[in-house]
């Protein structure tokens, strides 16, 4: 994806018609999360075009956005089209699964998704459902972890699921099992700068801020004008220098921190917006 | 210790945390809550969106650093004053923030923290649930002290059944592209509410 390349695509929806189909496409695609826009462009679309091979993936596609939305309507109406032109689908009994947890009726969806995995027990999607099920009900995420290891006992290189389990464990504060996860995402995809970026903040979180430094320099490395990771690099060196100022002080960390600033100075030099002159106020003190 | 004379919020304030919230609601999310206590009321003047992913150290530390250098241009007697949160599971407990809360609690006495209550926006009603800190620990702020007058609570309804929610921009959004001013100088330009001022 190009930078500007959705935003624009967002702009040109509407004027509907093919547009909007594109702009639908490409959430796709890219799994972009935005229920609001599929629901106002797919609905749209489902009422006054001739969708051809479209028509069912954007039906699935409202439908999702609409049970998220509790937009129950387009919810009913996508869902009975789809099962009257795909009676014994998996795929449509998975959508039914969802509709039950929209009302609430746990059980009901519970019961949806274990018949589809004992007739198809490599259905992943559905284990991820009765994962996400946990996820929704308040109070349940000691069970979402937990299914989640199993889940991962025999799914053992699906990077998304570790990326669920470390997110979780960041919400309940083990920093160091989140860490673990992260490092699993690394040995996945070495060089994706998200995964390098949140491992080097959670390495910062629990104290190491030695190698927290390394990971936020080496994704300064692969991304020179990223604004996490140089930011990341100035408070580890700040904090560095808060625990051993002999050390810091000595040439080689001053030069790192200094270039670090320049960094920073140089992407805010660009912007006029007052966040820009706030940070520029801000690395006129970081450098010692 | 909580203010003697309630909480009372700008309707910028207000409205910029809501709209924010709202256009992360599958997401856990964060934001800080800016002002000041005057005379006996403690007074909410802005907020500032943070973080639509995980909120963590380095990035909360920067973007807590950037929130006071902001203060300090603007208003020398403003500062951090608490924050707001909500989860994608829509509880309304402070427990995934408290550990952010205690920090802005050390460095501000009388911070307090609200958390999203989504059922009380359809009743175009106050959304928040607030937590004051009383002698080190967090109570809950009875809604008769918080103040915030009924233009801003339709306005701020009318603002997000026009989806302008999708124009906030937050803290994690400008780390991602710089160009994005995480201050949302122009995102009430030319509402109605941009006139409008705190009781």
């Amino acid at each position: 994806m190009e930078p500007g390349e959705y935003d624009a695509l967002v702009a040109q929806a509407q004027t509907g018609g093919s547009a909007a189909v594109e702009l639908l496409q490409f959430m796709r695609t890219h799994k972009i999360h935005q229920p609001e826009l599929v629901l106002q462009h797919g609905s749209k679309l489902l009422r006054n075009q001739w969708l051809g091979n479209e028509l069912f993936v954007v039906m699935e596609q409202v439908f999702l956005a609409a049970a998220e939305l509790g937009c129950d309507d387009w919810r009913d109406y996508c869902l009975k089209e789809l099962t009257r032109n795909f009676p014994s689908s998996l795929r449509v009994e998975r959508l039914k699964g969802i509709e039950k947890e929209c009302q609430g009726e746990w059980k009901e969806a519970e019961k949806i998704y274990q018949k589809i995995l004992s007739t198809k027990p490599e259905d992943t999607l559905a284990h991820k459902r009765l994962i996400a099920m946990y996820k929704q009900q308040s109070g349940k995420v000691p069970e979402a972890i937990e299914s989640i290891n199993k889940y991962l006992e025999t799914f053992s290189t699906d990077s998304e699921v570790w990326h669920e389990l470390g997110e979780l464990y960041i919400e309940v504060g083990h920093l160091q099992r989140a860490a673990f996860c992260f490092e699993e995402l690394i040995v996945h995809n070495p060089r994706s700068m998200y995964t390098i970026l949140t491992y080097a903040e959670l390495l910062y979180s629990t104290g190491d801020f030695e190698a927290s430094r390394k990971y936020f320099s080496m994704a300064s490395y692969l991304d020179e004008t990223n604004l996490r990771a140089l930011w990341g690099l100035a408070t580890c060196n700040m904090a560095l220098a808060e625990k051993d100022k002999a050390r810091e002080k000595t040439k080689q960390f001053q030069e790192l921190q200094k270039f670090t600033v320049q960094r920073l100075r140089s992407a805010y030099n660009r912007q006029g917006n007052a966040a820009g002159k706030a940070a520029l106020k801000l690395l006129s003190t970081m450098t010692w | 210790m909580a203010p003697p004379g309630g909480y009372a919020f700008h309707p910028q304030a207000y409205a910029k945390a809501v709209l924010h919230l709202c256009k992360h609601s599958s997401s856990s999310v964060l934001g800080l809550f800016l002002g000041h206590a005057d005379g006996r009321v403690m007074k909410v003047l802005e907020a500032i969106p943070l973080f639509h992913t995980h909120a963590l150290g380095p990035m909360l530390k920067v973007a807590c650093m950037l929130a006071e250098e902001h203060c300090k241009s603007t208003d020398a007697t403003m500062e951090i004053v608490g924050i707001y949160h909500a989860t994608a599971s829509g509880s309304t407990e402070m427990t995934p923030v408290k550990a952010i809360a205690d920090k802005i609690a050390a460095n501000f006495a009388a911070a307090s923290v609200w958390t999203l209550d989504a059922s009380k926006l359809p009743e175009k009603q106050f959304a928040f649930k607030g937590m004051g800190r009383v002698k080190d620990e967090w109570k809950a702020v009875g809604g008769d002290i918080v103040n915030l007058n009924s233009e801003a609570l339709s306005e701020t309804s009318r603002l997000i059944g026009e989806m302008r929610f999708l124009d906030v921009v937050d803290f994690d959004d400008h780390l991602a592209d710089g160009s994005k001013s995480w201050l949302n100088e122009t995102l009430f330009t030319g509402e109605k509410i941009e006139k409008m001022r705190i009781d």
